[in-house]
Order: structure tokens, then sequence, then C-alpha cells
């Protein structure tokens, strides 16, 4: 049996024909399931609790990134696959999953090839894609023997996974590793400014002067002092053959 | 002979510290590493080390080879080569299985090549200067 989280944007009229054609085919491949419209009142852990004591292996997310990230702290709660059904064509998970758009995708839930990835960890609460640091304001990176000091004027981005296209470069999300780059973001010398990268998977994040703001997956938020690394548990997602990794 | 491997094979590097950050401790990494920025503390990797133009360097250096176009205040040893660039500035002691030299950098310290080691510095340098300029 499969749980369906659908994001609350798909009330929207823009949405319905890609709807229809969604449900259409999850009824052709025989998967149905129970659905959660996603809404501040509904409790995502306590559907999916009672959806697996009713036997649901698999948690699907019909939404965007957000959505997935959002629905990721309660899927790894309680242990059960994810997939991924897309209705944003620029969803960079989906092409790190090598999952199509919209009704697409439905075939590549049914092929169900599951593979395990890196999760990381931030102040224990979990998250996917990034951890991002807009605007440093001396910040210090604890990292193994030795500290890394970043004045202000740059951004600081935790990547777990990422895909940028441009680059045809990936964050590996199998490697336990992330990827800690910083770049300047003002001043006339910023274009010519190297970047930095270093991997690890441990990193204290503090900042001398006040508390600053990391924000995790675009959907929350955290001050620090944050401790940021690889959780132990992985996540267990259906991809395609398409996958990045 | 002298290699102008400069930060274009940046994309190889494992680790890069840019020039808006200053590190400080003991980095033991792996693979290969550029610096462009400020390291206080002990540094060491397996692979290549490529210390940049404007990097400022006060560490040892443990690494399998490395380009030095920076500045340097420590002791250097390589289980491989070393390549100095005329901007480079080595304040410490270098160990390497080879080394070469642009004109115009400044070393103070001893060098120690294969299984000479130099009391006289200067000399080796000269020395390998004219090899390279096949006096």
């Amino acid at each position: 049996m499969y749980l369906y989280i659908y994001d609350s944007c798909l009330k929207d009229k823009k949405y319905e024909n890609l709807l229809t054609k969604i449900e259409a085919r999850i009824i052709d491949l025989d998967m149905k399931g129970e659905v959660l419209r996603m809404n501040l009142l509904k409790n995502i852990s306590q559907f999916l609790k009672d959806g697996i004591k009713k036997g649901a292996h698999t948690v699907i997310v019909i939404g965007d990134d957000k959505t997935f990230s959002t629905v990721l702290e309660s899927a790894m709660l309680e242990n059960i696959v994810m997939g991924y059904i897309p209705i944003d064509k620029k969803s960079k998970f989906a092409q790190i999953f090598g999952i199509p758009y919209g009704d697409l995708a439905c075939a590549i839930i049914g092929g169900r090839i599951v593979e395990k990835i890196d999760i990381g960890k931030i102040n224990n609460k979990f998250f996917l894609g990034s951890v991002l640091i807009e605007n440093s304001h001396n910040t210090e990176l604890k990292i193994d023997e030795f500290k890394v000091r970043v004045g202000r004027g740059n951004k600081i981005i935790i990547k777990n996974i990422d895909f940028e296209e441009e680059n045809f470069s990936i964050s590996n999300p199998t490697d336990g590793l992330f990827e800690i780059f910083i770049e300047k973001t003002g001043g006339f010398m910023s274009k010519n400014s190297k970047h930095t990268l270093i991997k690890t998977n441990e990193v204290m994040v503090t900042s001398k002067d006040s508390s600053i703001p990391l924000v995790f997956d675009d959907v929350q938020t955290i001050n620090t002092p944050a401790q940021i690394s690889t959780a132990k548990e992985k996540l267990n997602i259906i991809v395609g053959s398409n996958r990045k990794f | 002979m002298f290699k102008k491997e400069g930060p274009q094979n940046i994309k190889n590097m494992e680790t890069i510290i840019g020039e808006s950050v200053i590190l400080e401790g003991e980095f033991n990494g792996h693979g290969n590493i550029v610096i462009e920025g400020k390291l206080t503390g002990n540094l060491s990797t397996d692979g290549h080390v490529l210390i940049g133009e404007r990097a400022e360097i006060t560490a040892n250096i443990k690494a399998g080879s490395a380009f030095i176009s920076g500045k340097v205040i420590g002791n250097i040893t390589l289980s491989d080569s070393i390549d100095i660039a005329k901007t480079a500035n080595i304040q410490g002691d270098i160990k390497a299985n080879s080394i070469a030299v642009e004109s115009g950098c400044q070393i103070n310290g001893r060098i120690s090549i294969g299984s000479k080691i130099s009391e006289t510095p200067k000399k080796i340098l000269k020395q390998e200067i004219l090899k390279e300029r096949g006096e």
C-alpha cells in the first residue's frame, strides 16, 4: 500500500489537469493508497504512523522540492521508503533522482528501484539538499582539528546533494560527505575571487558577534550555533535509471 | 624543468581554500589541495598542494608534491617534487625528491633534494638553475 502526500498548492486550478493525469496513471499501475492533502492542521507523522500500521511501505510526495523536504523529517523518523512525483519541471531533487515531471514519474515509482542516500542533520533535524548562510558575519566553521574563519560578505553553502546543470557537477549523495562552498558575494573583487571548497562529514557553525540564520532545504531556519553532520540513517528513495549518481 | 602548474588546474582539486577565508589548526586533507587564502598551523595531505600567489602560509607542509607561488613560513616536506614560482617567498627548510625553481623566487632555508642535504642552499639552487638552463 502507498501513502500519498499532496502539496497544498495542488488545490489550485492550474494543476487540475496534471493531477487528473497523475491519478489516472496511479490507478492504471495499480498503485492505489491513502491520500493526505497538506495543510497546517494535518499531522504528517501521524498519517505515516497510521499508514504503516495498515501495511503501507512507501510514501509518495506529489509537489515540489520544498514539499519533499517538509515530508522528509517524518519519513526518516518512520523509516519508510520515499517516492517523488514532481510538479515543478525545474526540480533539482527530481533531476538528481532521475524522475521525470508529472504523470511520467508514476512509471518510475512502479519500477521501484530503491537507493540508499546520505541525509544531513542540523541540530537533530534532517535535511536532504543544502544549508545556506546567505551573508556570513564573522562566522567560524570548526571541522576536525581546524577552524575556518569567514568574514563578512561571504555566502556559505553546505551541500549534501546538489546538481548544477551549468557545470554538470553533482555533490555525490552516497559518499558520506558534505561539500562546503564559500564564495564572496560583495565588492569589486568578488568575481575574480576563488571560492572555497572543503569536504567533511561534520562541521560546527558559530558566529562571533551575533546569532545568524541558517536556512536548510529552502524551507526551515535555525540560528547559530549549529552542528551539521551526516546522519547515520540513510534515506531509502525510489530512483530512475537517469539518476545523476 | 619548471612547470607552470598554476590555478588553471583548480577543477581537479578536492579542497580549495579561497582568498576570503582564514584557516587555523591542523589541516589533514586527502587528495589535492589549493590554498589561495591564509593558513596557520600545519598542513598535510597525500596529494598535490598548490599555494597561490596571494596565499600566506605559516605552517609546516607535508604532501606528495607542491607548487608554491605564495608566501610560506615553515618547513616543506614532500615525497615527490616541488615547483617554486618566481613570486614564491619561502622561509623554511625544503625536503623533496626533485626541485624546479623559477628565477626570482626567495628561499631562506636548507634544501634537501633526494638523498643530498645542502648546507649551502644557494649553491644547490644555482646548480639546479644552471642545469635547467642546460649550462
